[in-house]
């Protein structure tokens, strides 16, 4: 039997989800009294984040903004920033989040790549900035300072409470773009990803059904927002009633605090993330986190030992590995009885989702043959702004449908290599273009980490390959060693000769302080490469 | 080949941020401060301020404050319980120097 109010809640006729807003209106409401976001401490209530969102999406409207219109959101981390991403989303706008830690070269980058209208935005982090010219700027905190470059600048606090006369309702319906994302690729600099509400909304549905997410749940957020994995907590708990607990900062102890004083119970993270929690083992072998009743891992490959030491240290704790990029948000998931099967295995399809294992021909690949993983479903977003070229490379007709209908069905070409077991379940083998080429063997520059990653002094370690005449490419690694530790790259050589065949041994091993990451934690291989391989290939 | 950096982490030879240093707080922020511009940064020629907030304004990742902490540790021979790791106690060299010398001190 389920509980009455459980039952009261589910008898309730919902709104159709079409788009964002309609996530918040549905939950204002089952649950409107619910926390919605707790930040600094003090908890906020979805009557307070439907009222404030309401207020600015309005006051926004005032100032100009149509349907369509780009707004670029430039905020630490707070509650601010969430109800700037709701407001711009019922307003009809696009919202563009832009990761705090970026300095005003890439800010200026992003804002006119996308012709950035009207921006929400820290005072502190516009003090001296010269951008591209908007519309207004809505600023939080003290002392806005002038900007020449925009129109108007108002106060971001006085827009939160303004009343509003416009009305409460949407523009936008679930073809409209919701939101650009900016992430970096190999070259170049950062392309934005259109992502429709129809985009947003399904990826919302499909990972808090398979997370089995109700309004019970307190999820950590310690992505940023700029990040499709980390704006997805945000989207599930909107569209179940939960709660999101943004974090003081990401330092062990904060991180344990949130965990406990909150009673967290999901906790989104890429493979750093597990090397803070992990500094706090001790005090979490004393004093498990009984409410945690989930994690999740995306945005690269857990290396084992953390996920050994996961499983033993978080014994009540259910551990989803995921896969996704950002072009079609989530691919697969690994339920977590499957987890045994070891951190390569990126599980099988998510919900209402087709993936593929393709080889170069186009052709499906049997069970054993590694194939370019390929993505069909309603989290395919629209294709990069501005970049037709790119768009058309990577969003191509789906090659299985009938010849009728596979233009108008696009799909997603990953550019990672995996292979499919006989039970179907995918593993990761590497990116394509990362694919390293040594002695006729054909490397995966994650497989050769795993091998690092198993000798104990090791703390971080990244892969690729370089131009050598004699083995076509040599494997080149960067590593970092655990404090206190000591070891020589001959030593770390001989360490991997013991356990793996020669070709798979690192050639050329560089030892550095730390091993350099991307903005939004992942290790920046295509940096590395660029910094240390000798010969491009 | 790179050097392996973490073998210079014991010394502090070279850091002259604070000359006129007469107390054991400017000293151990001298010591910190040295640390993160030289060896977490590489950025000789950073001055750090004892209240820029590290964290927030991006001088630190939080990877960069385990690995600092470690050198504390190994520095000043005093022990630093992973939870004590948070935005009070590493939030600006003024605050990570008032923890250091608690930790002195007991």
């Amino acid at each position: 039997m389920l509980p009455w109010s459980k039952v009261s809640s589910m008898s309730k006729i919902r709104y159709p989800e079409f788009t964002v807003y309609h996530l918040l209106l549905n939950t204002l409401d089952s649950n409107r009294d619910g926390i919605a976001i707790v930040d600094a401490g003090r908890g906020y209530s979805y009557a307070e984040l439907g009222k404030q969102a309401s207020s600015l999406a309005g006051t926004l409207l005032e100032q100009g903004l149509r349907r369509g219109d780009r707004v670029g959101i430039y905020l630490e981390k707070c509650w601010e920033s969430v109800v700037a991403i709701l407001a711009v989303a019922q307003s009809g706008g696009v919202f563009v989040n832009i990761n705090p830690l970026l300095k005003e070269g890439q800010v200026h980058h992003i804002m006119a790549n996308c012709g950035v209208r009207m921006l929400i935005a820290d005072s502190a982090k516009l003090q001296g900035t010269s951008l591209p010219a908007v519309e207004a700027t809505l600023c939080r905190g003290a002392d806005c300072p002038p900007l020449s470059w925009s129109r108007k600048v108002m106060a971001l606090s006085e827009a939160l409470e303004h009343a509003t006369r416009h009305p409460t309702a949407t523009s936008a319906m679930e073809n409209d773009l919701a939101t650009i994302i900016y992430t970096s690729g190999s070259t170049g600099r950062p392309k934005g990803i259109m992502w429709t509400h129809h985009n947003l909304v399904a990826g919302a549905q499909i990972v808090s059904t398979y997370l089995e997410n109700s309004c019970e749940d307190r999820v950590l957020s310690v992505l940023p927002f700029n990040f499709d994995y980390g704006l997805s907590q945000l989207t599930t708990m909107v569209r179940v009633g939960g709660t999101l607990v943004l974090p003081r900062s990401l330092l062990p102890g904060d991180i344990l605090h949130s965990l406990r004083q909150d009673a967290v119970t999901g906790l989104a993270g890429v493979p750093p993330v597990w090397t803070l929690l992990l500094q706090n083992r001790r005090s979490l072998a004393r004093q498990p986190l009984t409410h945690l009743r989930y994690i999740t891992n995306s945005g690269g490959m857990i290396p084992g030992t953390y996920l050994e030491q996961l499983r033993q240290l978080l014994p009540q704790t259910k551990i989803y590995l995921m896969y996704g990029l950002t072009e079609a948000f989530r691919s697969t998931y690994l339920p977590p009885e499957e987890v045994h099967r070891g951190p390569a295995c990126i599980g099988r399809a998510i919900p209402n989702t087709d993936i593929w294992v393709v080889d170069e021909e186009g052709r499906e690949c049997a069970p054993g043959e590694v194939g370019e993983l390929v993505h069909r479903g309603p989290t395919v977003a629209m294709g990069y702004w501005g970049d037709e070229e790119k768009t058309q490379a990577v969003y191509r007709p789906n090659p299985f449908a009938p010849p009728e209908t596979r233009e108008a069905d696009k799909v997603v070409y990953s550019g990672d290599l995996v292979k499919r077991d006989e039970e179907g379940f995918l593993y990761f083998v590497g990116r394509r273009d990362e694919l390293i080429k040594t002695e006729g063997y054909r490397v995966s520059p994650q497989e050769v980490e795993e091998l690092l990653y198993s000798i104990p002094a090791i703390h971080e370690a990244a892969v690729f390959g370089e131009k050598d005449p004699l083995l076509g490419q040599r494997i080149v690694a960067v590593v970092s060693l655990k404090n206190g530790s000591h070891c020589v790259p001959e030593e770390i050589r001989e360490l991997c000769s013991q356990k793996a065949p020669h070709y798979l041994v690192p050639r050329v091993i560089h030892l550095l302080r730390e091993v350099p990451k991307t903005a939004t934690g992942k290790i920046d291989r295509s940096r590395l490469r660029h910094e240390y391989a000798k010969g491009q290939d | 080949m790179l050097p392996n950096k973490g073998a210079q982490a014991g010394s502090t030879e070279g850091i002259t941020n604070s000359p006129k240093a007469t107390n054991r707080s400017s000293e151990v922020i001298s010591v910190v401060r040295g640390y993160i511009a030289r060896d977490l940064l590489q950025r000789i020629d950073l001055k750090l301020n004892d209240t820029v907030r590290l964290i927030e304004e991006g001088f630190l990742t939080s990877l960069q404050t385990v690995d600092l902490v470690m050198f504390l540790q190994h520095h000043f021979q005093v022990e630093i319980d992973p939870e004590e790791v948070n935005e009070d106690n590493f939030g600006t060299l003024a605050s990570i120097a008032a923890l250091v010398e608690s930790k002195l001190d007991e």
